[in-house]
């Protein structure tokens, strides 16, 4: 088998005290979608600011395209293909919708802004947020919001695509149709990683499912493996 | 604390066209170059205390308002401006005009390992340290006794050989080229790709980041450049009032004003310091018979107005009418909202 796109390897981070995550390995293909479920505080969101660089490990490394990148800033990290999407959107609100996904083009891509102007808008198009290009960031609702989060991220053209609960908050039409858009993702040969309480959009697009507690993984493999599992049952529904 | 609050801009707002900026430039520019001509000399001092006030608010609003470093120690620079060109001009004996680029120069560099030492603060502590470099700077000049006369202060006499009317049209001269120069500067950053960067970095620090922004160099730039600026602005001041002492050219009045104009005028735009430049300078005039009381007047309309209309006087005007004269926001255009596109998400 080719080299895995992203390996995270015996990763730890501490806070002061606090043990976030307790040597935590895992690996992701190229093309493949792998979906990560633990209940809240398991160390999920840390994990992806691990992969990203918004923080240090304290111990382990992380390998992205066989390279260590472990010691490379968050901007490094992005012009190498790694985006990010945040559980709680962070537009920038005093910019238009189109000037935030022109951020990632331009910074992210490496373009210049006028040849970003047509991949932008296509970005826009299909994250259906066209006809709100020019208004600001600020005035969107929840869902314009995550869908935001998405566009951004894509719009730095990236290898890997982490997303960070892009379905919670949304009704269920409203899931399937971020379902389609992933979907689509998926088949520009972009790689996910997905963090996701609701589980059956989860299992709609990912080939893996890696279960998480106390910083540490648990168990991974295919689906309906891990959602029949005792490990999970014991996690969710407290049964031993 | 002061939050940078920026008042919207949505789609299909009017703006000038080329040819109706072009005019506008030209009366503004035309009006100032010939003032010297039809104006007599008092006008000329006002103009140019208000075109350094101007210049002072522009370099903060690109500081506070777009990239939402929130300095209160800008009076930093001011004083090492001022200083800097009395030492270019009378130690060195360089030319009044190359003393000005010199005191941005020395204004930078010291910015540097203040930045060094800044900007491992965020927020409020970011802005309280600001002020502390400023007040180091400020004891620094004032046990210079002997160079820099300490707390006596230091008269400017490389003018004294000019006859009053050459030196009152250089400064004014200067004061126009620093004004417009200032508005010039912000509005074709704003409009590049670094400008871009700046109010991102202003949302969002760590989302900029995260999408490839180099936050702390781009942040050091435009720290370094507002330090640049205001370290000429400074020069010009005191090339104006002769007279510099520590405690004046320190003073953290200078920032309170900054902060005024800005506010009230609207942060985040180029047109509110403009207008709020005006404001402060009539509301000055209005003001001065209440002596120290003008003080308390002007702080309390500010606080009013940050209460009430944080997005300032232009925010009002541009929410009211639609109208913007510097426009810094890309737009995707018209087609954007025909109803095939809106409904492409569902």
């Amino acid at each position: 088998m080719a080299a895995p796109l992203l390996e995270v390897q015996s990763v730890s981070k501490s806070f002061g005290k606090l043990q976030v995550i307790n040597d935590l390995s895992f690996q992701v293909q190229r093309g493949e979608a792998l979906g990560i479920l633990g209940p809240n505080g398991a160390g999920k969101t840390t994990t992806f600011s691990l992969i990203t660089g918004e923080h240090p490990v304290s111990a382990g490394r992380v390998f992205f395209q066989g390279a260590d990148v472990t010691s490379l800033r968050p901007q490094q990290r992005c012009r190498l293909g790694i985006a990010r999407t945040y559980q709680i959107p962070r537009p920038f609100s005093g910019m238009t919708v189109f000037e935030n996904v022109l951020v990632g083009a331009t910074y992210g891509r490496g373009q210049s802004e006028r040849a970003s102007r047509a991949f932008c808008r296509d970005i826009l198009h299909e994250t259906g947020l066209l006809a709100r290009a020019d208004m600001p960031a600020g005035q969107l609702r929840l869902l314009e919001r995550k869908r935001l989060e998405l566009a951004r991220a894509l719009a730095t053209n990236p290898q890997i695509l982490l997303l960070d609960e892009t379905a919670g908050g949304l009704t269920e039409h409203e899931v399937h149709e971020l379902l389609d858009v992933v979907r689509r993702i998926r088949e520009r040969g972009v790689t996910i990683l997905w963090i996701e309480h609701i589980l059956h959009a989860l299992t709609a697009i990912v080939d893996r499912l890696l279960l998480m507690d106390f910083g540490t993984k648990l168990l991974e493999g295919d689906p309906a493996t891990v959602l029949a599992s005792d490990e999970l049952k014991m996690i969710y529904l407290g049964v031993d | 604390m002061i939050k940078a609050r920026v008042a919207e801009s949505p789609a299909g707002w009017k703006q000038l066209s080329v040819i109706q900026f072009t005019a506008l430039g030209a009366l503004v520019i035309g009006a100032l170059v010939s003032l010297p001509f039809w104006g007599g000399p008092g006008v000329m001092r006002m103009l140019v205390e208000f075109l350094t006030l101007l210049a002072l608010a522009q370099l903060w609003n690109l500081l506070a308002g777009y990239t939402g470093l929130v300095s209160i120690g800008q009076q930093a620079w001011i004083g090492i401006g001022g200083y800097a060109l009395i030492v270019a001009a009378d130690d060195l004996g360089l030319p009044i005009p190359l003393g000005l680029v010199l005191a941005g120069v020395a204004a930078a560099l010291l910015a540097l390992p203040a930045a060094g030492l800044l900007f491992r603060l965020r927020g409020g502590y970011f802005s309280v340290g600001t002020w502390v470099v400023a007040e180091i700077l400020r004891l620094l000049v004032m046990n210079s006794t002997d160079w820099l006369r300490g707390g006596l202060g230091r008269t400017l006499t490389a003018t004294s050989a000019m006859t009053r009317e050459t030196r009152e049209l250089l400064t004014y001269a200067l004061a126009v080229v620093i004004g417009l120069g200032v508005i010039a500067l912000v509005h074709l950053l704003m409009r590049s790709r670094t400008g871009l960067a700046l109010t991102a970095i202003r949302d969002s620090e760590t989302a900029a980041a995260n999408l490839g922004i180099e936050t702390q160099r781009i942040k050091l730039f435009v720290y370094l450049l507002c330090a640049f600026g205001t370290g000429v602005v400074g020069a010009l001041i005191y090339l104006n009032l002769l007279r510099i002492t520590p405690d004046a050219a320190f003073s953290v009045q200078w920032t309170a004003f900054m902060i005024f104009i800005v506010i009230i005028g609207g942060i985040g735009s180029i047109e509110g310091p403009i207008i709020g430049a005006i404001l402060f300078f009539v509301l000055r005039q209005f003001l001065s018979d209440f002596g120290e009381w003008s003080l308390i007047l002007l702080g309390a309309i500010a606080v009013v107005m940050m209460i009430f209309a944080p997005e300032g006087i232009w925010g009002i005007i541009r929410r009211r009418w639609q109208f913007e004269i510097f426009p810094v926001h890309r737009r995707v255009g018209a087609s954007s909202g025909d109803a095939h596109e809106r409904n492409a998400w569902q």
